[in-house]
């Protein structure tokens, strides 16, 4: 595969580290968290696998042409204006979930509705920025930050606060039923690679996903999943673990480091993790406003090219986020995103049929032109 | 022409962009350095006032000029009774003329009157907000936390480093110190197979020394504390060796001799075996040291035995120890956390601790390899 595929699937890996993620699998910690991972992790990985089989198929086109192509104009609309929406949520939750931690422990002064302007102003420029440029950005980012993030998980494996014997007892509870939420949670970390229905237009080479590929993507799911749940329990311990609001903030600051005049290093990660998730927010604004604008060209006879669908685009998700930033708080927001996750492995199920029947009703046209 | 265009609009956006930073300027914090104070340390003790039961001292330097004030700089001791830590706090910002900033509180020190109540309340503020370090030092202040922060030692020393070198492994390097972080408090407050050493910090009437060779375990679901002598500090020191760096003397006293073992390698591991109709915790240790002191001469050919007689010295003496907390019911080290962590979880887990706790027999093995016997025999 292209390195932008692995870009885009390892950017939603790290991004998910100081997300809500883990505080979901702590909640059922005593209730089959690990058997959920376990599955998702097969989930993930069977998701990646066949999504990326099915663009394969179709190199340098995205899923609005070929719904396009294949599908009648009437079922085409509604699907894509559903998963506009849904890649218009993945980034409203991204975007709100980093302001809250910006605000809690950056700009405490600062409200919150001047935090997401802030950001909203950059978030926006890059709603004219192509494709590609999108990719290249999101390759310096990665390049600049995953080396530095990677070394200081490093620290947390080997540091000595880092106590084996909590996490034993976690993995203690591993018979337990597998839970819904925790689930869910942990299927989310695989979702980059859904982002292939856009990106896909620019892969125009023939790629492919080799049995080697899958194991690196396997290997690193279930490291990225261990992380996740296992070092902050090393850290704060299992009992009442569920209790922590921001259990990686806490891990992380359990660190004393001698790293030139540094400390404390938990600012510095949150700082690299902030930049991660930027262009995480960047990605799914994009995927969502490209798809939006193929919904627009199914309706619109004349092929006209302009920039009306991303101005209305730029209007909504601005005043969107500013009212719902006015609302929300952190307890509330917490409520949305539980039934929200909960939500969304059966919506990627929803997203493999559609790739399913594409290309199911591609075979059933060649057969009918050969027959022809 | 075109270009010209092109030019201006970009010029023109570019401001736009500029002028729509201009507010958020507003947002950087104003306050500079010298609006600010950084405290260093904070004190908890109950007062007797009932009504405002939390007395908070805090402990703040202030910097001088080195020329007129001499070597050390100078503190300031903030004091203030309230209903609750945050409101003594609070109440504090009043007492100076700068804001009271906790990012690099290194010491949150527990006043021994105040180890009776429950700590995972008196803890919670330290927990909640975001400015206290999760590395900041938990200790134990005796006879008062005030009394320990307010100490100024008769030595030009700045007075606080003498805290941070003994904990920290910089400057003391003693067996006799245990130091435990916020983070490792609070896991092991709230776990229920572990809990909690703190240091005692000690000081005298003058206020002017500073002791630290003493430790409290504090006993989950709020039983009371169990003090630890100096010697049993240094047997949980190498039962656990937490930093890797345990350096010890060990006084050996035979029949025949008398010597010194000067311990600078300590390896230990240990097992609960449960399958024997007698449950046991099988503890391994392996020490590393060369002689320092003898009252005879040694020689070379006795080495092993020497190392035998050392070994037995230290299986004694950690088995007493053992047997000490385990007869106190507290369990500092762990061993209920790993019992935990290497069974399959079940509901009565905890309950099967608890009664197989009292009944444990220790078997220590003590390997001690002396590698040297120093420069004269």
């Amino acid at each position: 595969m292209s390195r932008y595929f692995y870009y885009l699937v390892v950017v939603e890996f790290v991004g998910s580290i100081l997300s809500v993620i883990p505080s979901f699998l702590f909640e059922s910690s005593k209730k089959g968290t690990i058997m959920s991972m376990l599955l998702a992790l097969l989930a993930g990985v069977a998701f990646i696998y066949w999504i990326t089989k099915f663009f394969n198929h179709y190199p340098g086109r995205g899923l609005p042409e070929l719904l396009q192509q294949h599908i009648p104009k009437w079922i085409a609309f509604p699907i894509l204006f559903l998963f506009s929406l849904a890649w218009f949520i993945f980034g409203l939750k991204t975007l709100l979930n980093y302001s809250f931690l910006l605000k809690r422990f950056l700009l405490p002064h600062l409200q919150i509705n001047w935090i997401i302007a802030l950001l909203l102003l950059f978030i926006t420029y890059s709603f004219f920025m192509k494709t590609k440029k999108l990719l290249y950005t999101l390759e310096i980012v990665l390049f600049i930050n995953i080396p530095l993030m990677i070394y200081i998980i490093g620290i947390l494996y080997v540091n000595t606060g880092l106590d084996w014997d909590y996490v034993k007892k976690s993995m203690m509870y591993v018979y337990h039923a597998p839970n819904l939420l925790a689930f869910s949670a942990s299927f989310l970390i695989f979702i980059g690679a859904s982002n292939l229905i856009i990106v896909n237009r620019e892969f125009k080479n023939k790629q492919k996903l080799t049995t080697f590929q899958i194991l690196l993507l396997c290997v690193l799911g279930a490291w990225i999943l261990f992380t996740n749940y296992f070092i902050p329990i090393g850290y704060n311990g299992f009992e009442r673990i569920q209790y922590i609001n921001f259990p990686w903030i806490l891990g992380t600051d359990s660190l004393k480091v001698a790293l030139a005049f540094l400390e404390r290093i938990m600012f510095v990660f949150l700082f690299l993790h902030i930049s991660v998730t930027f262009v995480n927010i960047i990605i799914f604004w994009h995927v969502s406003l490209e798809l939006l604008k193929s919904t627009a060209k199914l309706v619109r006879r004349k092929q006209k090219e302009s920039n009306m669908i991303t101005y209305i685009f730029v209007l909504v998700v601005w005043s969107i986020s500013l009212i719902i930033s006015m609302k929300i708080t952190e307890s509330s927001y917490l409520m949305y995103a539980r039934s929200l996750f909960v939500a969304f492995p059966p919506f990627f199920l929803l997203v493999l049929i559609v790739c399913w029947f594409i290309s199911w009703r591609d075979k059933h046209d060649n057969r009918s032109l050969k027959t022809n | 022409m075109i270009t010209a265009a092109l030019k201006q609009t970009r010029w023109i956006s570019l401001l736009l962009i500029l002028s729509l930073l201009v507010p958020i300027a507003a947002g950087c914090g104003t306050k500079d350095i010298d609006k600010r104070m950084f405290v260093i340390g904070v004190g908890v003790d109950k007062s007797d006032n009932e009504e405002k039961p939390y007395k908070v001292s805090l402990k703040v330097p202030v910097p001088m000029n080195k020329k007129s004030s001499g070597t050390s700089p100078g503190f300031i001791f903030l004091t203030e009774e309230a209903a609750t830590i945050s409101e003594a706090l609070h109440l504090l910002t009043t007492h100076v003329d700068k804001n009271l900033e906790y990012g690099h509180a290194k010491f949150i020190v527990i006043g021994e009157s105040i180890l009776d109540e429950d700590l995972r309340v008196v803890m919670d503020i330290f927990l909640r907000r975001r400015e206290f370090q999760q590395t900041a030092w938990i200790t134990v202040g005796k006879p008062s936390a005030e009394s320990v922060l307010q100490t100024t030692p008769a030595s030009d020393i700045p007075d606080i480093n003498i805290l941070f070198n003994r904990f920290s492994d910089i400057g003391t390097e003693s067996s006799y110190i245990v130091s435990i972080f916020l983070f490792d408090f609070r896991r092991q407050l709230v776990e229920t197979g572990i809990d909690p050493i703190v240091p005692v910090i000690e000081t005298n009437e003058e206020k002017d020394k500073i002791i630290v060779n003493k430790a409290v375990v504090i006993n989950d679901g709020n039983k009371g504390k169990l003090e630890l002598t100096t010697e049993q500090v240094e047997d949980y020191n190498i039962i656990t060796n937490r930093l890797g760096s345990v350096k010890f003397e060990l006084g050996v006293k035979s029949e025949e001799l008398d010597f010194t073992v000067y311990i600078d390698k300590v390896k230990s591991k240990y097992k609960i075996i449960t399958n024997n109709n007698k449950p046991v915790v099988k503890m391994n240790l392996e020490l590393t040291g060369v002689v320092e002191e003898s009252t005879k001469r040694l020689v070379q050919h006795k080495t092993e035995e020497y190392s035998r007689l050392a070994g037995a010295v230290v299986k004694k003496r950690l088995e007493k120890f053992l047997t000490f907390l385990q007869k106190n019911e507290v369990d500092p080290i762990g061993f209920g956390l790993r019992y935990e962590a290497t069974r399959l979880h079940t509901e009565h887990i905890e309950d099967e601790w608890n009664k197989l706790y009292p009944e444990l027999s220790f078997d220590v093995t003590v390997h001690v390899k002396i590698t040297s016997l120093g420069s004269i025999e």
